[in-house]
């Protein structure tokens, strides 16, 4: 009994934190319809200046605190200033912000305080004793605050001014502002106010938990499964939700198995998403704000010029590893080669569906794991282990694919994270047929086929680069087939499809496993070239390159992908960075990227190339006319462009 | 005296512009109606004057202050309320918290205020508690009506008061409307397709046809072959062998 009820007041102080998270998710969602990845590494960041301030630098708990919460809310404002602000209400744009900034923080953390976890030193110690239980104080402070808190922000939001232009926003922000409500100015308080929440929560956590860099993933899923459950912009559901999950993981630990705790909150988020996507207490308009795409305009015709300079970078990328010439160089150029097919089948499923797809970085998984199992098992080789590791990626998208492509937009986006995550936390534990975290290692080369060798670095390469050819080959057949029209119909306007009987589901289903075979291409070739696999390399955020790759490159566009893999391929040999700086690197590459190219560097590049025969021209006709003409022509571009902006600023007013 | 003041307004949504140099006066104290079919602008001219549209040329001043592409919260700030069509009632908040958030001010002002709506629109005094998404269609406009009232405007923007309401509540909307008149010295721009309605609250009216002020005058000056004009674009066809 004892037992039972301190693991109770454990749950308790558990689930305090989690609402502490979760409300920040809830509240900031209601304001900019959009989620906030890097919100439990802010919660991270601030919980580890906590400990810098009270062990390294001896100042007392409280003020750490405070001054902790100030620092993170400060970069709050500066994220949604300079960051989120200039992006509007582009909430695809925004989410992936939020990623980088995630990966930014978490290495800028690990640069500051290094890869471990840091323990506070004990600053609330001891523990009454009522009877046999023993309650500990530090869970005390913490569940008093945050029912303090929760008490606090009931009555603010329901009570105050600010509640009630928060509240109008949330639900209106057209008929809000008409009512004198600065939307924008609001939002941005609550986003630092929400942030500052889990900075809050951040300080408290410290008390009791040791905590590292990379845990920041680690809170924002349980922040996302609390808010999802309550439903998004539900505040007192956010409290009964985390009371829910704080308990059912303290009490798993206590009387069921640790190592499969991590999975309530990811059944948790999938099956709510899934069944409920407004969950026990939201506003059903929450969840299909949620599920809205976002499809960037299309890539323009190539003209001749652009056409042969493509082709000149495709053929030179055959050259490649011979042209850079050592050893570590043609390393590289291998795993980019097999990242692009991989970033080629997140494209392809981006280009037919309008979904970003985190969860193919699972069947990429798939794929690894399942050619590591056969080669180690039953010792096949190569080229019969690649057409079984396809057929295992798209039967395992297909039982997938069958329960969470009830999901789109955003919803489908986090669904697919947390999958992924899954599937890592199932190669963990399943322990006799993955190795459990160490994983399996598998030194073997494809040997020789047809006379062609294949076992140093370069000859990987060429062999992967034969292989992306083909399956751009491929993705550029089936992105011509009546199939994809058909799917790109309902992409651009699914109602539609639906009335006129197009099995809309079903079509994405097959083409989630079409795509999901090429990620089995690609995870086998990753074994082949990494000679491992372990389940570290096929977490949620582990697998976020992909996607980011495609953006990257250009989503709209067939070689969009393949110029994505092989910038982010090449970043860490160029630059010379660890794992972890690389990771630092796609963050930053990510906040460039959407600020900078929304659409994308091989869009822009085609766009540039397509111009420059003109512009040449036109440059060579100035230099040889009077300087009189000079002036006319950026006058009469002048006059055109400034007359499409206009027309497009209106636009934008009008939403 | 001139209290809003639009000239050569020009405002589209990136094609070809919906209102294309376009003027307009509003006097103090007087109800101004403008009348014209479906697409003919009205809407917009609304939505460009409370700040929601920029317009790409010309001027909207408000005692000589030009307030064109002022956000629509400044703008209120300013003195310029605007129903939107639709009503847009918040459905989260209460009917009270509905109208105090269209309040300006605080305190024993707000108060005030809150008592006088509540003077005018007996219904919402007693429905104060419910949640705004609860009211009928008729309630609901007063209740949209009563709250942009309490921020106090000089310039009321009514966008289509009657649309949707049974002709019963029309008639109470009138009524209201002549009385909210007579309390305050709010000047209102109305928009309205009930062309009975709008003619029995204006004093002056104005005509929208493809985008122009095609009159504008006094409601007596108005004759029905224009209104014809304007709903129409020509004369009215009484049989199909012609008029």
């Amino acid at each position: 009994m004892s037992l039972f009820i301190e693991t109770a007041i454990g749950g308790l102080t558990l689930s305090g934190l989690y609402f502490l998270i979760a409300v920040g998710v809830t509240i900031v969602f209601g304001q900019t319809r959009n989620i906030n990845f890097a919100h439990g590494q802010f919660l991270v960041f601030a919980a580890l200046l906590t400990w810098e301030f009270v062990n390294n630098r001896g100042y007392p708990y409280v003020p750490a605190v405070i001054l902790a919460v100030v620092i993170v809310a400060g970069m709050a404002f500066v994220m949604d200033a300079l960051l989120l602000r200039r992006l509007g209400d582009n909430a695809f744009a925004s989410f992936l912000v939020t990623l980088g900034v995630l990966l930014l923080l978490q290495q800028g953390s690990v640069e500051i305080w290094g890869p471990s976890s840091q323990q506070l030193r004990p600053v609330v110690i001891g523990r009454w004793v009522i009877g046999d239980i023993f309650v500990p104080r530090a869970d005390v402070v913490i569940v008093i605050v945050a029912a303090a808190l929760t008490v606090g922000l009931f009555t603010l939001l329901q009570r105050s001014r600010f509640g009630r232009s928060v509240r109008a926003s949330a639900e209106d922000p057209l008929a809000a502002s008409h009512l004198g409500v600065p939307v924008r100015r609001v939002a941005g308080a609550t986003f630092v106010g929400g942030t500052a929440l889990a900075a809050l929560a951040g300080g408290l956590m410290a008390l009791i938990f040791p905590i590292s860099p990379f845990d920041g993933g680690f809170f924002i899923i349980k922040g996302f499964a609390v808010a999802l459950v309550a439903g998004l912009g539900s505040v007192p559901g956010a409290g009964l939700a985390a009371l829910v999950l704080g308990m059912s993981e303290t009490m798993g630990q206590a009387y069921w198995r640790t190592e499969w705790v991590p999975a309530i909150s990811f059944v948790l988020i999938i099956g709510i998403l899934v069944l409920r996507p407004s969950g026990f207490f939201g506003r059903k308009a929450a969840a299909t704000e949620m599920a809205g795409g976002f499809v960037p305009p299309p890539v323009p015709r190539y003209r001749p010029w652009t056409t042969v300079v493509f082709a000149a970078l495709l053929g030179f990328g055959i050259f490649l590893p011979v042209a850079v010439g050592s050893f570590q160089g043609r390393t590289i150029a291998g795993f980019a080669a097999l990242f692009a097919i991989q970033a080629c089948a997140v494209g392809l499923f981006y280009r037919l569906t309008g979904e970003l797809s985190f969860v193919h970085g699972a069947f990429w998984g798939v794929g690894a794991y399942m050619g590591a199992y056969a080669s180690r098992e039953w010792g096949w080789g190569f080229w019969t282990v690649l057409p079984l590791a396809i057929v295992a990626a798209m039967v395992v998208a297909f039982v997938v694919g069958a329960v969470i492509l009830r999901t789109t937009g955003l919803q489908f986006l986090l669904v697919g994270f947390v999958a992924t995550d899954f599937l890592a936390l199932l190669l963990v534990n399943w322990r006799s047929v993955t190795g459990g975290t160490s994983g399996i290692t598998v030194i073997e080369s494809p040997g020789s086929v047809f006379g062609f060798a294949f076992f140093d670095p370069r000859e990987l390469y060429q062999l992967f680069f034969a292989l992306l050819l083909v399956a751009l080959a491929l993705v550029w057949w089936i992105q011509r087939t009546p199939f994809a029209a058909r799917l790109m119909a309902a992409r651009d306007n699914v109602v539609l499809a639906r009335s006129l009987g197009q099995p809309v589901r079903l079509n994405k289903l097959l083409a989630f496993a079409l795509t999901a075979g090429l990620s089995g291409v690609s995870g086998v070739a990753y074994l082949y070239q990494n000679f491992s696999v372990a389940p570290s390399l096929f977490t949620g955020l582990a697998t976020v390159a992909f996607p980011l790759m495609v953006i990257l490159g250009g989503s709209r566009s067939l070689l969009g992908p393949v110029a994505g893999a092989f910038v982010l391929g090449y970043i860490p040999f160029w630059f010379d960075l660890g794992p972890g700086p690389t990771q630092l690197a796609h963050g930053i590459a990510l906040v460039i990227v959407m600020l900078l190219l929304p659409q994308g560097v091989v869009p822009t590049v085609v766009r540039l190339l397509n111009a420059a025969p003109g512009r040449l021209r036109a440059a060579l006709e100035t230099l040889r006319r009077t300087p009189g003409a000079r002036s006319r022509r950026p006058e009469v571009d002048g006059r055109r462009y400034g007359a499409r902006r206009q027309g497009r600023s209106a636009e934008r007013g009008e939403r | 005296m001139t209290l809003l003041e639009i000239r050569g307004l020009t405002v589209g949504y990136g094609g070809d512009p919906v209102l294309e140099d376009f003027d307009l006066h509003l006097d103090k104290g007087e109800v101004l109606a403008v009348l014209g079919a479906n697409g003919a602008g009205k809407s917009t001219l609304l939505r460009t004057i409370s700040g929601v549209l920029q317009p790409t040329a010309g001027t909207v001043r408000l005692e000589g202050e030009s307030i064109a592409g002022r956000r629509p919260d400044r703008l209120l700030r300013a003195g310029v309320a605007h129903v939107l069509e639709g009503r847009r009632i918040l459905s989260s908040l209460s009917v009270e918290e509905n109208l105090l958030l269209g309040a300006i001010g605080r305190g024993p002002e707000v108060a005030d205020r809150l008592g006088e709506m509540y003077d005018i629109f007996e219904d919402l005094k007693r429905l104060r508690r419910l949640s705004g998404g609860n009211l009928s269609g008729g309630q609901q406009q007063m209740l949209a009506i009563g709250r942009a009232l309490m921020a106090r405007p000089r310039v009321l923007l009514l966008d289509e008061p009657s649309l949707g309401m049974a002709p019963v509540i029309v008639d109470r909307l009138v009524d209201l409307l002549g009385e909210l008149r007579r309390r305050f010295d709010t000047s209102v721009l109305m928009v309205e397709q009930t062309v009975w309605m709008a003619l029995s609250l204006a004093d002056r009216v104005g005509l929208v046809q493809h985008g122009r002020l095609v009159f504008e005058g006094a409601v007596d000056s108005l004759d029905e072959s224009m209104l014809g004009d304007a709903y129409f674009g020509g004369e009215i066809m009484v049989s199909r062998d012609g008029p």
